[in-house]
């Protein structure tokens, strides 16, 4: 039942924010440009003050060059990640619903375009509280009896970033569980027999 | 504002030299002045001959003087402070007395039972009046106080003291509280200083003003004792010394060693000044109840300042509340001189109304609730309130704006923010900072500089910002034109008004520099004037509007000015009128209406970026004027209610910037907020979306797209800009894709009469033809055949409408049509006719040459149906062109602009058209009438040799000797045309059209007759003779070809009327 080998050594989470550079986000450019044609599609014209779709990446580095104001994803406003936060606190079952890359996204444009995010701090604080507690949940998961039995353990609506920190421990864990559990036994030797 | 006359002021020597005071009773009857010479004098207001009364109680010089409705209180250099009873005038015992000291300073709260009391020594003492045994001390100074002085509600005592410290106090409790000590506020003195030293608390209680150390005065507000702004004057400056309120807190009046300022509080400038010649200011009161002003100085003489404000300006002591007493107050008067009832009632007045009184204030801003003071969330009630106001008056008129510039918050504002960029302003006092940033860094460089005229309004433009600045006393009103960059040095310049004109409203006009032009400079003032700059400061006209202008926005060539027709009417409309003027001409493209519902005000106008003008209104709806380049057609057109944007439970409000066809450019508000403020918010882009019904469904949605495509189809259709041709066919393509998707709709719901309905709108065959085949797709083949049908009848017309793309673009609307045609078809000359009607030709060539020769015999088949029509749509497109071409001679506006039109079409269309001409050398401009029976291609004989080619395949099946008829016959016209035309410029190109048309005629000679008389008999003469050329070759061909073979070319001209009665005949 074990995974492979290759998959336990799951995404680093640098390969995942460069994955997450994929994503298209609304800039507003400072510099005017007819359409350009890249890789991944045509982006474009860029005319200020309209804003324009571009994979982040790009908008990563025209914002490193001061060409270009981020604007902030709707999920990234202090509004819904407050509420966002209250609701995962409110429901201890389940995790809220967030966008895939929301926690690679939150982090590098924290990073790279604080200054055109209204409130940077407050958002840095509201994010880490999430992302605290989404973790204490886990934890609470970890002990839950599907993990016990060594046979599942529930993840809607976790993101890639949370999955693949979770993935080696849980994978190993599950291993030993279902070593453990004597009738993971008999699977295993039906499984063997098989 | 210039220095009052001498002849205002009555001077009465009345104490000796030395600091020498004046209060005013609070009924405003009585004035009392103290002096050095130990005495206090009475005198009566309205009688300045008469010989004032005296108190002779004090034994040192008089100090300082407060009276209160029973009371007057004077504070003395003999240790006492005295009490007088008024109106009797009695003196009534001791207030207090210091230890030994001077006492320097005596208020008295405004309910007239507190007196506060500043001696040399550190106390200040609070004095009851009634009981002056109960005294509450103020011990906390390390300096002996200059001043003490009550707020209007007699909570807070604002205390200045000689070590320069500013204290409030807060006097509610059983102990005086002290709230905040600001230093570095005023500046430190000596306390037998001649120059007083204190704050004074504007009536409204909200603020008060106090002498800073910088020689200017402070406000400073209630709201968090922090300072909001000064009132300050260019020149020498000395120390302010006396400051007074006026009672209805409109004016302020400061002294400056021997000058009296008067200040008014909204626009913080100064109304008048003067200057006392005999000596410095020690004393300084408002009259309660009239426009007076007196004051003392240090020469012991006593001064009355008679109307101070001008009589322009409000009055300094009625408020809003008074004038509505009016009635009242004058039966009250009727009951004689019983002043204190009378006060009594006036203090409750006060009292309650305090807010409505100093509420619209305007200039001073409220941080807590985020909204300037008088715009807060009751604006709405304020200004349309109900209740005797409203019968009394009338609809506040709004005043006039700058579109995207905002009011001082915390000491910035935008004076600018649109689609170019921002220009932010900050407040430094005696300076502002101007910050220019654009939105497109690369294409132009922000710039910041220090302002020392303090602009007020500012329009950002393509090639320039202009700013002006509001007239003061000694400047006039200036103008200051920056363009953005310029290859000569010195391009900036700047223009100052006349006196007394001061510009309300600012406009930079003009294209980017790519197009050439440099831009100009529009500006609007209070006289009525709207004074045309060029962008180098070459003045070229003026207008006397005569009405308020409220806003002006200029566009690449026009500029528009929205101004009140008279004043505002009582129902709350504001009657806001446009005018559309062309920056070039002066000429004014479209007037009329601004379509405001009552209680509605206009919050911004510019232009989208296709050039149309648009508004945006208190109601949040984005208006367009559609059809603006047509004389008498412009319309308003709702494109977009924001209203349908706002979320329950969310309140947001939506502040414009821009708009495109599409999208909304606006600045999203939350909450209350009215205006952006800083940091700089991002502009969001809001899909429009016209008011139009159904919009929950696709279909709705999609019709709502059209309608607002054909919208920007016909600005594109009416622009003369060269790319034009290629953005309609763009925008055309695109409008068709989702009239397919309305028949693909109107298909599945089995609504065939739509789907047929909608196919007709479509404007290429090419999509007429998908959307058979979707009607072939849901197994309509009823349908089907009826599109094919639509579909050749379409190409049909579209061939016969070729050179006229505009006229085809109205088939669907047939009722608009004429104007266009009369925009262009000048009748005046056969120049401007022929040049007229050369770009149409060129477009359609561009567009439809190839495809219409290859649809040519297709479209032959269902002439039945189109036939009809077609004369019907000619003669009514025709007709008012020339009865307008008529009119043309003795209307000259009309025939100027056409003169415009033609310019514009020929310098934009007129190169291309000469080389499709030779390209293709045929149809022409004036042979479009004919065109819609020219259905045959087959290019008979203009064409030379491959049209004779083409042609006999037409003719393959009369006979050879037909051909060589025919052969002989085109090279004839041709001659014979050439010969006739070429005099006329363009004609050469008319011929071969001509040519092409007499084939066509003679394939469908049954159907020609129709059109011909119809045309001819409405038009005039020279058009007549055109088409009559046309006609005659295209009927001698016929006849050539039916009937007589004999005639030959050369001979059509002198055939003309022959070969034309027969017609004419035909049709009757």
């Amino acid at each position: 039942m074990a995974l492979p080998k290759h998959l336990q050594n799951g995404l680093t989470p640098d390969e995942l924010t460069f994955l997450a550079e994929e994503e298209t986000i609304d800039i507003v450019p400072l510099f005017s440009m007819t359409r350009v044609r890249l890789l991944s599609g045509i982006y474009g014209p860029f005319t200020p003050p309209s804003s324009a779709k571009v994979p982040l990446w790009l908008a990563l580095s025209l914002k490193r060059k001061r060409k270009c104001r981020i604007v902030p994803p709707e999920w990234l406003s202090i509004d819904r990640v407050q509420n966002v936060l209250k609701e995962e606190r409110e429901n201890a079952e389940s995790f809220c619903s967030l966008p895939r890359r929301f926690i690679e996204i939150s982090k590098v444009l924290l990073d790279v375009a604080q200054d055109d995010s209204m409130q940077p701090s407050l958002l840095r604080s509201l994010l880490k509280d999430l992302r605290e507690v989404r973790q204490a949940k886990i934890r609470i998961g970890l002990q839950s009896e599907g993990v016990m039995r060594g046979s599942y353990l529930q993840v809607t609506n976790l993101t890639p970033l949370e999955l693949s920190e979770l993935k080696p421990f849980l994978v190993k864990a599950m291993g030993i569980m279902q070593s453990l559990e004597p009738r993971g036994d008999d699977d295993e030797d039906e499984e063997e027999g098989q | 504002m210039a220095e009052a006359s001498a002849d205002q002021i009555t001077s009465i020597p009345c104490h000796l030299s030395g600091v020498t005071r004046v209060c005013f009773s609070p009924d405003g009857a009585t004035i009392f002045t103290g002096g050095s010479d130990c005495l206090v004098r009475i005198h009566k207001a309205d009688q300045p001959d008469s010989e004032p009364g005296f108190h002779d109680n004090h034994t040192d010089a008089v100090t300082s003087l407060t009276c209160s409705r029973n009371n007057l209180i004077t504070a003395s250099e003999d240790n006492i402070a005295r009490i007088f009873s008024y109106p009797q005038n009695e003196f009534t015992g001791f207030l207090t007395r210091s230890s030994g000291v001077p006492i320097r300073w005596v208020s008295v709260d405004n309910a007239g039972e507190r007196v506060a009391v500043c001696s040399d020594d550190l106390l200040v003492k609070i004095v009851n009046v009634q009981d002056t045994t109960r005294v509450s001390l103020l011990s906390d100074n390390n300096k002996s106080v200059r001043s003490a002085t009550w707020d209007p509600s007699g909570k807070y005592l604002t205390t200045a003291s000689c070590d320069g410290k500013l204290k409030v106090y807060d006097t509610t409790g059983s102990a005086p509280l002290c709230l905040k000590i600001m230093e570095g506020v005023i500046g430190s003195s000596e306390s037998e200083s001649t120059t007083s030293c204190y704050a004074s608390w504007h009536p409204s209680g909200n603020y008060f003003a106090v002498p800073t150390r910088t020689n200017d005065i402070g406000i400073i507000s209630r709201e968090g004792w922090t300072k909001q702004t000064t009132f300050s004057h260019d020149g020498p400056k000395s120390p302010v010394g006396e400051l007074a309120w006026s009672p209805n807190g409109k004016y302020l009046a400061s002294s400056s060693s021997n000058i009296i300022y008067v200040w008014a509080t909204d626009t913080r400038q100064v109304v008048a000044k003067y200057t006392n010649q005999e000596g410095a200011i020690s004393g300084l009161c408002f009259s309660p109840k009239s426009n007076l002003i007196a004051y003392t100085s240090l020469d012991g003489s006593f001064h009355r300042w008679s109307n101070p404000i001008p009589s322009n300006l409000p009055n300094p002591y009625s408020t809003a509340k008074d004038e509505a007493n009016k009635l009242e107050k004058l039966l009250d008067d009727e009951f004689g001189d019983d002043n204190e009832v009378d006060m009594e009632e006036k203090g409750e007045d006060l009292d309650d109304n305090e807010d409505d009184l100093f509420g619209d204030d305007g200039w001073i801003v409220n941080d807590d609730d985020g909204a300037p003071a008088g715009y807060g969330k009751d604006e709405e009630e304020r200004k349309w309130g109900s209740g005797r106001t409203e019968v009394v008056n009338v609809t506040k008129a709004q005043t006039s704006f700058t579109p995207g510039s905002t009011e001082f918050k915390s000491k910035k504002r935008y004076l600018a923010f649109n689609m170019i960029g921002v220009i932010d302003v900050t407040d430094q006092e005696t300076h502002n900072v101007v910050n220019v940033e654009f939105h497109d860094k690369s294409a132009r460089r922000g710039y910041h500089f220090q302002d020392h005229n303090k602009y007020t309004i500012a329009s950002l433009g393509e090639q320039g910002i202009v700013y002006a600045s509001k007239s003061a006393v000694d400047s006039p009103s200036t103008v200051y034109y920056r363009p953005y960059d310029s290859w000569a040095s010195q391009s900036d310049w700047s223009i100052s008004l006349l006196p007394g004109e001061d510009a309300i409203a600012l406009a930079a006009g003009g294209g980017s520099s790519a197009d050439g032009g440099m831009g100009s400079v529009i500006v609007a003032t209070s006289k009525g004037y709207v004074r045309f700059l060029t962008a180098s400061g070459l003045q070229r006209y003026v207008w006397r509007l005569g009405e308020d202008v409220v806003s002006m926005a200029a566009g690449k060539d026009k500029v528009m000015v929205v101004h009140r027709e008279g004043g505002t009417s009582l129902d709350g409309c504001q009657n806001l009128r446009y005018s559309l003027m062309d920056l070039d001409t002066f000429e004014i493209i479209q007037e009329g209406r601004v379509p405001l519902p009552k209680k509605v005000t206009l919050k911004w106008l510019g232009f989208t970026s296709d050039g149309a003008p648009a508004i945006y209104d208190s109601a949040g709806l984005l208006s367009t004027l559609d059809r603006h380049r047509r004389p008498g057609q412009a319309r308003w057109v709702p494109l977009f209610d924001t209203t349908s944007l706002k979320k329950e439970g969310r309140q947001e409000n939506y502040w414009p910037v821009g708009a495109t066809s599409t999208h909304f450019s606006c600045i999203i508000l939350k909450g209350s907020e009215r205006e952006p403020w800083f940091p700089r918010p991002l502009i969001q882009e809001v899909e429009m979306h016209m008011p139009l019904l159904n919009l929950d469904d696709q279909q709705g949605k999609l019709e709502e797209s059209l309608v607002r495509g054909h919208l920007a189809l016909s600005t594109f259709t009416d622009s003369s800009d060269p790319d034009a041709e290629y953005l309609i066919k763009e925008k055309e393509v695109a409008l068709d894709k989702e009239y397919l998707q309305l028949v693909q709709i109107a298909c599945k719901a089995d609504n065939l009469q739509r789907a047929l309905d909608v196919a007709r709108l479509m404007h290429n065959p090419g999509t007429i033809e998908a959307a058979a085949k979707v009607a072939a797709f849901y197994h309509l083949p009823g349908l089907r055949e009826r599109i094919v049908g639509v579909k050749t009848e379409k190409e049909r017309r579209k061939r016969e409408k070729r050179n006229k793309p505009r006229i085809s673009e109205y088939s669907h609307a047939p009722s608009p049509t004429p104007v266009p045609s009369s925009s262009n078809a000048n009748g005046t000359s056969s120049k401007g006719f022929t040049s007229d009607f050369a770009p149409r030709t060129a477009n359609a060539r561009r567009s439809f040459g190839g495809v219409n020769r290859d649809a040519t015999p297709v479209s032959s088949a269902p002439r039945d149906t189109y036939i009809p029509e077609t004369p019907g749509d000619e003669s009514e497109s025709i007709t008012p062109a020339m009865e307008n071409g008529d009119d043309g001679g003795s209307v000259s506006p009309i025939a100027k602009r056409r003169k415009l039109d033609d310019t514009e079409n020929e310098a934009f269309a007129g190169p291309q058209s000469k080389k499709k001409g030779e390209e293709y050398p045929f149809p022409a401009a004036n042979a479009a009438p004919k065109n819609p029976f020219a259905k045959k291609p087959a290019g008979s004989n203009p064409f030379a040799k491959p049209a004779t080619g083409s042609k006999p395949l037409d003719q393959v099946k009369s006979t050879s000797f037909f051909d060589r008829v025919d052969d002989i016959n085109s090279s004839g016209v041709s001659k014979a045309s050439a010969k006739t035309k070429n005099p006329l410029k363009g004609k050469s190109r008319e011929i071969p059209g001509t040519g092409k048309q007499t084939t066509l005629f003679g394939a469908g000679v049954t159907k020609r007759p129709v059109p011909g008389p119809n045309s001819m008999t409405t038009a005039d003469s020279f058009v007549s003779t055109e088409t009559e050329d046309d006609y005659e070759e295209t009927q001698r061909e016929d006849e050539e070809e039916d009937v007589s073979e004999s005639r030959p070319g050369i001979l059509e001209e002198s055939n003309v009327q022959e070969t034309m009665s027969p017609d004419e005949m035909e049709v009757e």
